[in-house]
């Protein structure tokens, strides 16, 4: 199931969802926005496997990082603990929201960053980032395919494949640099500065159920954060 | 200038810029995009696309979709119907939502020049492009360079199957003054013999499937043996899964279902990726790692395991490549870029090889002299795959057996 966003409600979501958890000092009010809202949209978005991965990958070594330094830091009291449970919590809910607002698909990405206002070389520099991502990440496979095709990769361990990562930045980055020479002459020849600023962005249908709930909750996160902060 | 044929549409529209490699085709098409260009004009005046066919993706487009939208935005509104009848004309729909880079090369050379066409500028240059399309896109493609809605496009075309192509265009020869350093850039002279210790057995495939999802499987219970000492030819549209196919049989892919065998033996070539078929990619980008030709071709591990480097220096040799040997391979410009990624995947020394399009931006001597020296390979026992589009190559090996990839089958 993937819905589709408007523009609007992620730049909202974004606003409000950062805010809130900026005031926030209760850590089971951010799990439980983690559990309740944050956990769901991403599934109904479709990116709970990226969002899994990036747990994994990223918030959990950090965190275990955190947790690391400050056993051997800090006392061993309840309220140290909770403190750091709270910066993990943040942390955990600040990313998500991130990902929520900045997954994007593919084919919605410029009408998104055009409805957010983006115009000359901040829209190029965006799309860029978004899109020739994929460039690079098929690059590296390519590359990487490449030394097993030739024999030099002799098993398939991770050991193994981290030891490419040399081998694989030479002509990851060599390559980068001539497309980029030759795209940027590209894009002069085809005046692509001035086409992507006339370019018809692509009518998506919204989901209205969704960005209300995304805008409610967010509102409601917020107001919430801010009525025990100042209560 | 020389005027050869008789014109199809429009006698002076379309140019071929004839030549052997080096002879300043590619410096030819870039003055001519040069002397055209408006920098006052939004519109395009000179547009170039070459044979790295990424380089000219805008980079700026999520889909084909859009990348097609981004080219004819600030154009004139009629271009839609046209771009929504060159697409079906392609059959090039399905691709519309995905990522312009996920597309294969002959898939993103098409739409680099389709794009760049319906920018409609004075001047187009098409540098080896079309060579990475297969005939049946060719075909309705030159029909659309020659159309006369584009008639106020002049279309140049540098290209080293331009004799298949029966395309109508009187033909210039660009002079160019020799500079230092040319004597260095030999063209490619097959050896007399070039034996190797290795010989190859048969490789059979029983019920070998693949796909990059379980829905979608790519390749389906394929069942084939491929005889020692062979030349084939694997056939089929651009995006069939003649890379994958290879890739697969190379040991870079893990089939889904099915086994390789090598003679009677089960091989695992996932397991041991690379050890008995050696495969040269379409991109050579993709596979130069060395700082020198020398160490790329007779590579560190070679000589760690003593192993006897006559072979290499034989095929390095053969390439014309000896003179360069101490030069970056990235230096080079792309036609020896892809010898090298050719000598490199044959000095290796593997029983099979599969070679993907291989005489991209060679031209004809040179076409002639690879079809000689993968002719030689067979000869000495070797087994070869040959993925290519240009007919002429594959005329010019007497027993060829062709392979069709068709519906994720062999035909």
């Amino acid at each position: 199931m993937q819905a589709n966003i408007h523009p609007y409600s992620r730049i909202f979501f974004l606003i409000t969802g950062i805010a809130g958890g900026a005031f926030c000092t209760n850590n089971f009010l951010l799990l439980a926005f983690w559990l309740l809202v944050l956990l769901p949209l991403m599934m109904i978005t479709g990116n709970g496997k990226a969002h899994f991965s990036f747990l994994l990958v990223v918030v959990l070594p950090m965190s275990a990082m955190l947790l690391f330094l400050s056993w051997i830091v800090w006392d061993k009291s309840t309220a140290d603990f909770g403190n750091v449970l709270l910066t993990i919590l943040k942390m955990i809910v600040y990313t998500t929201i991130v990902q929520v607002v900045l997954i994007i698909p593919s084919s919605q990405v410029y009408t998104t960053f055009k409805k957010w206002g983006m115009k000359g070389d901040m829209l190029v520099t965006s799309l860029g980032s978004y899109i020739v991502w994929v460039d690079i990440v098929n690059r590296s496979d390519k590359i990487l395919t490449a030394r097993f095709a030739r024999g030099f990769i002799p098993a398939r361990t991770f050991i193994t494949r981290l030891k490419q990562l040399p081998h694989l930045l030479i002509p990851l980055i060599v390559g980068i640099i001539r497309t980029a020479t030759e795209r940027s002459e590209s894009w002069q020849q085809k005046k692509v500065l001035y086409r992507i600023e006339v370019m018809k962005a692509s009518e998506i249908k919204y989901n209205a159920f969704i960005n209300a709930g995304m805008i409610t909750a967010g509102a409601a996160w917020l107001l919430l954060n801010i009525c025990l902060r100042w209560k | 200038m020389e005027v050869t044929g008789q014109p199809v549409i429009e006698p002076t529209r379309i140019s071929h810029v004839d030549g052997e490699n080096f002879s300043g085709r590619s410096a030819y098409l870039q003055s001519l995009i040069k002397s055209a260009d408006d920098e006052s004009s939004r519109l395009p005046s000179g547009v170039m696309v070459g044979s790295m066919t990424a380089s000219y993706i805008s980079g700026l487009a999520p889909t084909v979709a859009d990348e097609i939208a981004l080219h004819i935005s600030g154009i004139n509104g009629d271009y839609e119907h046209r771009l929504r009848q060159l697409l079906s004309d392609f059959s090039f729909e399905r691709h519309s939502r995905e990522n312009p880079f996920n597309l294969s090369g002959g898939e993103q050379a098409l739409l680099i020049i389709i794009c760049a066409l319906l920018l409609e500028p004075k001047q187009l240059a098409i540098d080896t492009t079309l060579e990475q399309l297969n005939s049946t896109w060719r075909t309705p493609l030159l029909a659309a360079l020659s159309d006369p809605v584009f008639y106020a496009t002049n279309i140049s075309i540098a290209d080293n199957r331009f004799a298949e192509y029966s395309l109508k265009a009187r033909t210039y020869r660009p002079h160019r003054h020799t500079t230092a350093g040319d004597e260095n850039f030999s063209s490619i002279i097959c050896p007399p013999d070039i034996p190797s210790a290795t010989v190859a057995k048969n490789l059979v495939l029983d019920n070998l499937s693949f796909g990059y999802t379980k829905k979608q499987p790519l390749l389906q219970g394929m069942s084939y043996e491929f005889e020692a000492g062979s030349i084939y030819h694997i056939s089929g549209m651009n995006g069939a899964g003649k890379s994958t196919f290879s890739k697969v049989l190379a040991g870079v892919l893990r089939p889904s279902s099915g086994n390789i065998y090598m003679g009677n033996s089960l091989y695992h070539a996932y397991r041991f990726p690379g050890k008995a078929v050696g495969y040269s990619f379409q991109n050579p980008d993709e596979q130069l790692f060395s700082n020198t030709i020398r160490e790329e071709i007779i590579p560190k591990a070679l000589l760690k395991a003593n192993k006897n480097t006559a072979f290499a220096e034989r095929v390095m040799s053969a390439f014309g490549l000896s003179r360069l040997a101490h030069k970056h391979p990235s230096e080079m410009p792309f036609v020896i870029r892809k010898r090298i990624a050719l000598a490199a995947t044959i000095a290796n020394e593997r029983e099979w090889y599969i070679f993907d399009e291989p005489t991209i931006g060679q031209d004809q001597r040179n076409i002639a002299e690879t079809a000689k020296l993968i002719k030689l390979l067979a000869q000495n026992g070797k087994g070869i795959i040959l993925v290519s589009h240009s007919e002429q190559f594959i005329a010019s090996f007497e027993h060829v057996k062709t392979v069709a990839l068709k519906n994720g089958g062999i035909n």
